[in-house]
């Protein structure tokens, strides 16, 4: 692992955000150090000392998309098949009390 | 609340047991009750209606005195509980917490400024107790504009900055409102609900201290079983009279309804969308809805879909459960009656679509229950308004008096039922008015006052607000049976723009909002006065607030009105007598990003 790679993993780890690739990383570090008025870029900031302050500036702004942990929510049927059909019914024998101009939704 | 864990197994059994016990025999308890008292009131009203005679059109107002009666009852009953029942102490974690927590903040189309604002006082809130390490903050924006859009992004860099929390605050944005708010949260779920043990649902209004948020938390983990955990949000920030008004009936009378309503609902409680802190992994089992068939207003995505995933919790053995003791929750609410209906609308139809699921397989019988409470909350209304049209016709359609039956020589004249129609009307005035008398000689016995601005202050403010409620009823009443008479027929007349920054409204907009009303008023003062005179004065305390409809609503949206009865200590609530430390770090957070300096590098320094 090169000296960047073990750095990204720090920072990786210090957000507990193992689901961040490297690439993804570097461009939200270089998105942060623009944000900030930073002169250095990402590349610059990783080849710097971990206690660095402009480092720990960038890291702690950074602008990370979501964590991508999914979680399964099935979608529950909520009405039977028989009360559809009689809600369907009812609701199509509806007496029309407006005029067509006033139905807006 | 302390102790040990053993104490905590202690409480955790108290707790489950005296749900399995009590809260049965609470809710036959109040049934029984409201049932004895809608008997009574009907038979008051039957012997009143029979006095001219009887026909067809008085068991219709015979019926529909009883269906309302019964809603008042309940309510009354409800009130009555949250009085006298004092909730048990609950478990919670001494040593925690431990579980990684979301609060989640959908926004759609909402001031950026302002929900920023908030989301960086809770932050720091969050950060004084110890604890932010567990806590991200998603805001999940289903924004439409794209120039809210971009602001929001704006914002969030800036909040990254200022707070510096890079890993702590996330912004979101569907492209694609699917499923609206239900969907924006399921989206999370389905995105990064694995990394969470909880979440912490909010609106874009909502407002949570630090403190609040991790003593559920710890409640949580101490109750394996316990799914939802919702708090009551007290409203800050109005200034109008209306929006004082409302503000004071929440911060005063809330708080005892929901112990009341704790004690009825117990582990079947209520869910109402945010400021409440939910177990993903259960939510995410059971909360899925898939959009009812057919077209809006009754197919599609299920609209208010909070009261549903309550059911849905309690369905699958999840305890869903209200605390009335925690503080520290805030909302802000409609500064003017406009908006109040206008949201009233939207909830109107997403209670009248709960028919739909109804039937639903497996719900438990007080989650239905609960559902049909939802649709007497806006059924209620028409059910009155036919009940007044009803007694306007009926002395139309009375029978002509027998004076000579046959039996005697001499005439037999109506017996006039005045004093008990007089009765009849103190008790439903009884049942109005007696709850919020308690809760007042409650808040004088215990000291409680003193948080209201004292005891006179309090005593004129509840009279206020009572008088203001009855005035403003008639206008409710109406609005809400607009809506449910629009959601059958599938119409909407649309509403006049009112977006003022302070709530007020211009006269013009109150008019084109009210101006059916003020025809229907006068319409029945007129036909009273012309066909049925000795309904006349029985009919105007309703007939005149509609026909004062704009006015009503201009005036009690005026902040200078309101400013004016802030200054006198009137509708006063805790959160205006005390300094609270979260609010006024919201209201700092919203000056400064009101300037919204771009110098981002020196805020960060700070």
């Amino acid at each position: 692992m090169t000296e960047t790679e073990l750095k990204l993993d720090d920072i990786r780890n210090g957000l507990d955000r193992p689901d961040l690739s490297d690439a993804e990383l570097v461009a939200c570090l270089d998105e942060a150090a623009a944000r900030l008025g930073l002169t250095a870029s990402a590349e610059d900031l990783l080849a710097r000392p971990a206690a660095d302050a402009d480092l720990r500036l960038a890291v702690s702004c950074l602008a990370l998309p979501q964590p991508q942990h999914p979680m399964a929510m099935p979608e529950h049927d909520l009405v039977p098949e028989k009360s559809r059909r009689a809600a369907s019914s009812f609701w199509s024998k509806r007496p029309v009390l407006l005029p067509l101009f006033l139905r807006k939704r | 609340m302390s102790g040990s864990p053993a104490l905590n197994t202690v409480l955790k059994g108290a707790w489950e047991r005296m749900d399995r016990q009590a809260v049965p025999v609470r809710r036959v308890g109040a049934f029984l009750l409201a049932a004895a008292l809608t008997v009574g009131a009907a038979s008051m009203f039957g012997t009143v209606a029979q006095a001219d005679g009887f026909d067809w059109v008085d068991v219709i107002r015979i019926l529909l005195i009883a269906v309302s009666g019964f809603w008042l009852a309940w309510g009354a009953c409800t009130a009555l509980l949250g009085v006298l029942f004092d909730p048990p102490a609950v478990p919670r974690n001494e040593e925690g917490p431990w579980s990684r927590t979301a609060v989640l903040i959908p926004v759609y189309n909402e001031n950026t400024a302002a929900v920023f604002a908030r989301i960086e006082a809770m932050y720091r809130s969050l950060e004084r107790t110890g604890t932010l390490h567990l806590f991200d903050f998603h805001v999940l924006s289903d924004t439409t504009n794209p120039a809210i859009a971009e602001a929001e992004g704006g914002a969030w860099r800036q909040s990254l900055v200022r707070l510096q929390a890079g890993g702590r605050l996330y912004y979101r944005h569907r492209e694609k409102n699917t499923g609206r708010k239900a969907g924006n949260i399921a989206d999370f779920i389905r995105t990064s609900g694995g990394s969470y043990e909880f979440m912490l649902v909010l609106d874009a209004d909502s407002l949570m201290d630090g403190e609040t948020i991790v003593e559920m938390v710890r409640r949580m983990e101490a109750a394996p079983t316990l799914g939802l955990l919702q708090t009551l949000p007290q409203m800050i920030g109005l200034t109008s009279l209306f929006g004082r008004m409302l503000q004071f009936s929440a911060g005063f009378f809330s708080p005892v309804f929901t112990r009341g309503v704790a004690a009825l609902q117990g582990a079947e409680g209520p869910f109402w969308g945010h400021n409440a802190l939910i177990r993903v992994r259960a939510f995410a089992q059971s909360c899925g809805m898939a959009a009812l068939e057919g077209k809006p207003p009754f197919g599609g995505h299920i609209l208010s879909h909070d009261t549903v995933e309550a059911a849905l919790l309690a369905r699958d053995g999840w305890q869903v459960r209200v605390d009335p003791d925690l503080q520290g929750s805030f909302e802000e609410g409609p500064a003017n009656l406009i908006d109040y209906a206008k949201r009233d609308r939207r909830w109107c139809q997403g209670n009248l679509q709960h028919t739909r699921v109804l039937g639903a397989p497996r719900l438990k019988a007080w989650s239905r229950i609960s559902i049909i409470q939802g649709l007497f909350a806006y059924l209620s209304s028409p059910v009155w308004l036919l009940f007044l049209i009803a007694s306007l016709a009926a002395p139309l359609f009375a029978p002509k008096p027998v004076y000579f039956d046959g039996r005697s020589l001499f005439p037999v004249f109506p017996h006039p039922e005045t004093t008990v129609a007089l009765a009849l009307l103190f008790g439903v005035g009884a049942l109005l008015i007696l709850p919020k008398a308690m809760l007042l000689v409650r808040a004088l016995l215990n000291g409680d006052a003193r948080r209201y601005g004292g005891a006179f202050l309090l005593t004129v403010s509840v009279i206020l607000e009572l008088l203001m409620t009855s005035v403003l009823a008639p206008v409710h009443m109406m609005f809400q049976s607009r809506s449910v008479f629009q959601v059958l027929t599938g119409g909407d007349s649309g509403w006049p723009a009112a977006d003022r920054d302070d709530g007020s409204l211009p006269f013009v907009a109150c008019l084109k909002a009210t101006w059916w009303m003020v025809l229907a008023g006068a319409a029945a003062l007129v036909f009273a006065f012309e066909m049925t005179p000795d309904l006349f004065w029985w009919l105007a305390p309703v007939s005149v607030p509609l026909v004062l409809a704009p006015g009503l609503l201009y005036v009690t949206a005026l902040p200078a009105i309101g400013r004016l009865s802030r200054k006198a200590g009137l509708l006063l609530t805790p959160y205006e007598v005390e300094r609270v430390r979260l609010i006024r770090d919201m209201r700092v957070a919203l000056d400064q990003g009101r300037e919204a300096a771009p110098q981002v590098r020196s805020a960060a320094a700070v």
